[in-house]
């Protein structure tokens, strides 16, 4: 046996003797298999609600394409049928890593139902959920790993010096020949070891429990999550040790590290929140909604002219109604011009989401809680870029389908059975896993440097170790 | 001797550096939130009561129109943003601020304004509320957790006790020395937020305030309680003070996320695809019972009857105006049913989180402080419910007007300004002050448990108080 196995066998004995510090490592295990499980809950919940309304819609389609083949008229009309009849569900499929952070997945849509009509109709739709849970916030893997990681990093290393000072275990050790600094690291690197095989674990066992191992790429983001966590962790500890490496008492150092928490997990996250959403608030929802209804209102009264040009062209039509078909040409001139003001409204909510994110990305360095957060929230597609892609790639999507109809409509043309059959389907492009990759590695490059800052000075520091 | 005791321990507090360092971080910080939640409010007032006034003067200024067609038009309403807001937003970033009241449907409150927020958000936003209840805690355990402890293992305990002080008297002086220094810490961050509402001038809502202010000090006061039995207990001031880390990280971070989801498993809500559906099918099928189709004949055949004419355009009223008052008739039964189908699911996850609140009183004192502020769920459920009572009156009044004043099959009626201004404007009136706290019966039964529970655990504590350190 080596020396190093020897003081790591006998450092494990002394934690085992301790009794809360086992406990606290099961339970951090515990705990992380029950979020991912209550991550994969939630997130089958959508999952299961996609699928139900695509086969819905799919069955729909069957029906109308064998009416359109008997020559039923309502199922050949395109007005009628793109404009008020048939839906497209599309679907966000769900990240590989998703159950493991919800992040903004519960908050921002991952499904939209589109029509012919305009892309605005859709895009302003939210999801149903109890407004008291998403203030609270969800109890996630990314939650055990920023917020209770820490504490339990805090409780093993906060007496990591001052306690064998306090019962004089440090002078018997240095009397019998050791050094001190050798003694301390070999008991910190024993308990920060034993941390980080707990992280490995445990992110294996969250995604076995979040159903994440047998996806694409999993390994790889596996290895990328159990990488922050472990750098989280050992910046938790390099901080231990550098506040050990003073003079200061057992409670002073817990003390102290439980501020260092406030304000890396708490404060500074909170902080830069605020920071983002002051210097780039968000365009106003209220005068989104204003503004709507006025485009709406000037979109009717052209319908309503289109209407009177109409029955000056068509007399004998006086006191009756409009045929369908010019009345659809009609609904999609409105919806045209009402989308035509209302999107660049809506993109103007993404265009300051990303200024926020940018500079979230600037000031994330301040924390290594946020960095880790954005780390494990990027590599489970929860950041909220994987949606605006979404929407995005679903936009695109939303000018083929209102083609697909318009075009029929402009041209006087009847749907076929077969142009059910050609009806456009949505396939979400995934973004490229290097691209995951390159948005992660700079804040885990700097958590790496943050760390091998930490230890540099927390060495140093102990060069002047107070053994009594 | 307790005021002996008192003296020396409201010495000793703010004598102490890092107390004194603390309290002025925290004052900070409920400066930046204070100022940052003002500036927020008072241009949310603007634009909503801006806003309100420009839906008000398109709807009476729509011109000449069927009232139908008026009914498809609607107008909003606007939640308003209530001034202790800035104070705890509560459920509110949460959920919408507006919902269009227009014809046979019952729409969603839209506009979530955290849907504007970074991923960051989930953190939790530093707001006042969120500084009392998380950073305050912890200030008041680290300046108690060391209270008994600390003494004991410095010997003094055993000398105090030796002056003749009762152990009971020596407690009392701590809890009110500490308390007493820890208000005076406060006072400033007090002061700051009863200025910020006297700038409000008359719409200042006082009396909620206050007894805001009450709870707090409440809460406060049981977690000064609860660390002075655990550091009369503990083995060490080390141990007091771990004891105390790992309870306030529990109750303030852990547990509230815990209950929040466990109530989402007990009790799901549906998806708004799912929620519409069930919706759409319960109208077409006239709520499982007589089919809307056979229900207008009946009405007609019963009309018809009644004025002895033969069909519908003898009629003295126009039959489409009927039409339209069954299918608003079925349409609200059927939003009622799946509302109150959503409300239950809701209500039930709330049941949950307020039921694992018992372990712990932050929780509680969260669901009281956002029913105080007038930001809870209930709150929010208070405006909706009005905005849909005031939809279902003017969808009433426009299809009556139909019936009334237009002709039998007139397809091109129109009415004007008159009726436009008949229907008045949705406004918005916050409940009064004592429905939210009746709705506070649980989260104050928690509290009064907890307090009644660590008197118990103190007066125990005190009687076999040890005096020497292990």
């Amino acid at each position: 046996m080596s020396p190093s196995w020897d003081r790591f066998a006998e450092e494990m004995r002394l934690l085992r003797r301790e009794g809360v510090a086992p406990w606290a490592l099961v339970g951090l295990l515990l705990l992380i298999a029950a979020a991912a499980l209550n991550g994969r809950a939630l997130l089958a919940a959508q999952d299961a609600a996609s699928a139900s309304l695509a086969a819905e819609a799919a069955t729909l389609v069957e029906a109308l394409a064998a009416q359109a083949a008997r020559g039923v008229p309502a199922a050949r009309d395109p007005g009628s049928v793109g404009f008020s009849v048939l839906t497209r569900p599309v679907a966000l499929p769900q990240a590989t890593l998703a159950p493991l952070a919800i992040g903004q997945g519960d908050l921002l849509p991952a499904r939209y139902e589109l029509t012919a009509r305009g892309a605005h109709q859709f895009l302003v739709r939210t999801e149903l959920d109890s407004p008291l849970r998403l203030s609270v916030g969800n109890f996630d893997v990314a939650f055990v790993i920023v917020w209770l990681l820490p504490l339990l990093a805090i409780g093993l290393s906060y007496g990591i010096v001052s306690a064998e000072r306090e019962r004089g275990v440090l002078a018997l050790a240095v009397a019998a020949g050791a050094s001190p600094v050798r003694f301390v690291l070999g008991k910190w690197g024993s308990r920060l070891l034993l941390v980080i095989a707990c992280v490995w674990l445990a992110t294996l066992l969250a995604g076995a429990a979040g159903g994440a191992l047998t996806r694409p790429g999993a390994w790889i983001l596996l290895a990328i999550w159990s990488l922050a966590g472990t750098l989280y962790a050992m910046f938790w500890f390099a901080l231990a040790l550098w506040v050990n490496a003073g003079t200061g008492g057992s409670e002073r150092n817990a003390t102290v590290l439980t501020g260092a928490w406030l304000v890396f997990v708490i404060l500074a996250p909170a902080m830069t929140n605020l920071a983002a959403t002051t210097a780039f608030a968000a365009p106003s929802r209220i005068n989104l909604t204003t503004e709507l209804r006025e485009a709406t209102e000037a979109a009717d009264r052209e319908a309503a002219a289109a209407r009177d040009r109409y029955f000056f062209d068509h007399p004998e039509m006086q006191g009756g109604e409009m045929d369908k078909r010019a009345y659809f040409a009609s609904v999609a001139r409105s919806e045209q011009r009402i989308a035509g003001e209302m999107l660049p409204m809506l993109l103007a909510f993404d265009v300051q989401a990303l200024r926020q994110q940018r500079l979230v990305s600037l000031l994330q360095y301040l924390s290594p809680g946020t960095l880790t957060y954005q780390v494990l929230t990027a590599l489970a597609g929860s950041d909220g870029a994987r949606h605006r892609l979404f929407r995005t790639q679903v936009l695109r999507f939303h000018e083929q389908w209102s083609r697909f109809f318009v075009a029929r409509l402009d041209a006087g043309r009847d749907l076929t059975a077969d142009d059910y059959a050609r009806l456009p389907t949505f396939v979400f492009t995934e973004p490229p896993l290097a691209e995951s990759l390159r948005q992660v590695a700079p804040p885990l490059l700097a958590l790496a440097l943050i760390v091998t800052a930490l230890f540099a000075g927390a060495l140093r520091r102990l060069r002047r170790l107070v053994v009594v | 001797m307790v005021l002996t005791a008192a003296r020396k321990e409201f010495r000793g507090v703010l004598r102490d550096g890092r107390v004194l360092a603390g309290a002025l971080v925290l004052l900070l910080l409920a400066a930046v939130a204070l100022a940052s939640a003002g500036a927020r409010y008072e241009s949310l007032a603007r634009e909503r009561a801006v806003a309100q006034a420009l839906i008000a003067e398109q709807w009476s200024q729509q011109g000449e129109k069927n009232p139908h067609s008026a009914a498809h038009y609607g107008v909003y309403a606007f939640r308003p943003v209530l001034p202790l807001a800035f104070f705890d937003p509560g459920v509110l970033p949460y959920a919408g601020v507006s919902i269009w009241l227009e014809a046979h449907k019952q729409n969603f409150a839209t506009g979530r304004p955290a849907d504007d927020m970074t991923p960051l958000a989930r953190f939790g936003e530093l707001s006042l509320a969120f500084i009392l209840q998380a950073f305050v805690p912890l200030g008041v355990l680290l300046m108690s957790h060391a209270a008994f402890a600390g003494e004991r293992e410095q010997g003094t305990l055993r000398q105090v006790l030796a002056s003749g002080i009762t152990p009971a008297r020596l407690f009392i002086g701590k809890f009110l020395g500490i308390g007493a220094a820890a208000l005076l810490l406060l006072a400033p961050l007090w002061a700051l937020c009863l200025l910020a509402l006297a700038l409000l001038g008359a719409q200042a809502p006082w009396a909620a305030a206050l007894s805001l202010s009450a709870v707090y000090l409440a809460y406060f006061a049981i977690l000064l309680l609860l660390a002075l039995v655990v550091s009369a207990r503990a083995s060490s001031s080390q141990a007091a003070l771990l004891t105390l880390l790992a309870f306030w990280a529990l109750m303030t971070f852990v547990l509230p996320r815990v209950a929040a989801d466990v109530g989402r498993l007990v009790a799901p809500t549906p998806t708004a695809a799912e929620f519409q559906r069930a919706v759409d099918e319960d109208i077409a099928t006239g709520m499982g019972g007589e089919p809307p189709a056979e229900r207008i004949a009946r009405r007609r055949e019963a009309l018809l009857r009644l004025y002895k004419v033969g069909s519908e355009s003898e009629l003295p009223i126009n039959f489409q105006g009927v039409v339209l008052a069954i299918q608003d008739e079925i349409g609200n039964a059927a939003y009622d049913k799946h509302f109150a189908q959503l409300h239950g699911a809701i209500n039930r996850q709330a049941d949950v989180f307020e039921a694992a609140s018992v372990l712990s009183p932050r929780m509680a004192l969260a669901l009281i402080s956002q029913e105080l502020a007038g930001t809870s769920l209930a709150h929010q459920r208070h405006f909706e419910r009005g905005a849909e009572v005031f939809r279902r009156g003017l969808m009433e009044l426009l299809n009556r007007d139909i019936m009334l004043n237009s002709r039998p099959g007139q397809t091109d009626y129109r009415a004007g300004p008159e009726l436009w201004r008949r229907t008045g404007e949705y406004r918005y009136l916050p409940e009064p002050l004592r429905l939210s706290w009746a709705r506070c019966a649980a989260p104050l039964t928690v509290l009064a448990l907890w307090t009644l529970v660590l008197l118990i655990a103190a007066t125990a504590t005190v009687r076999h108080l040890r005096v020497i350190a292990a």
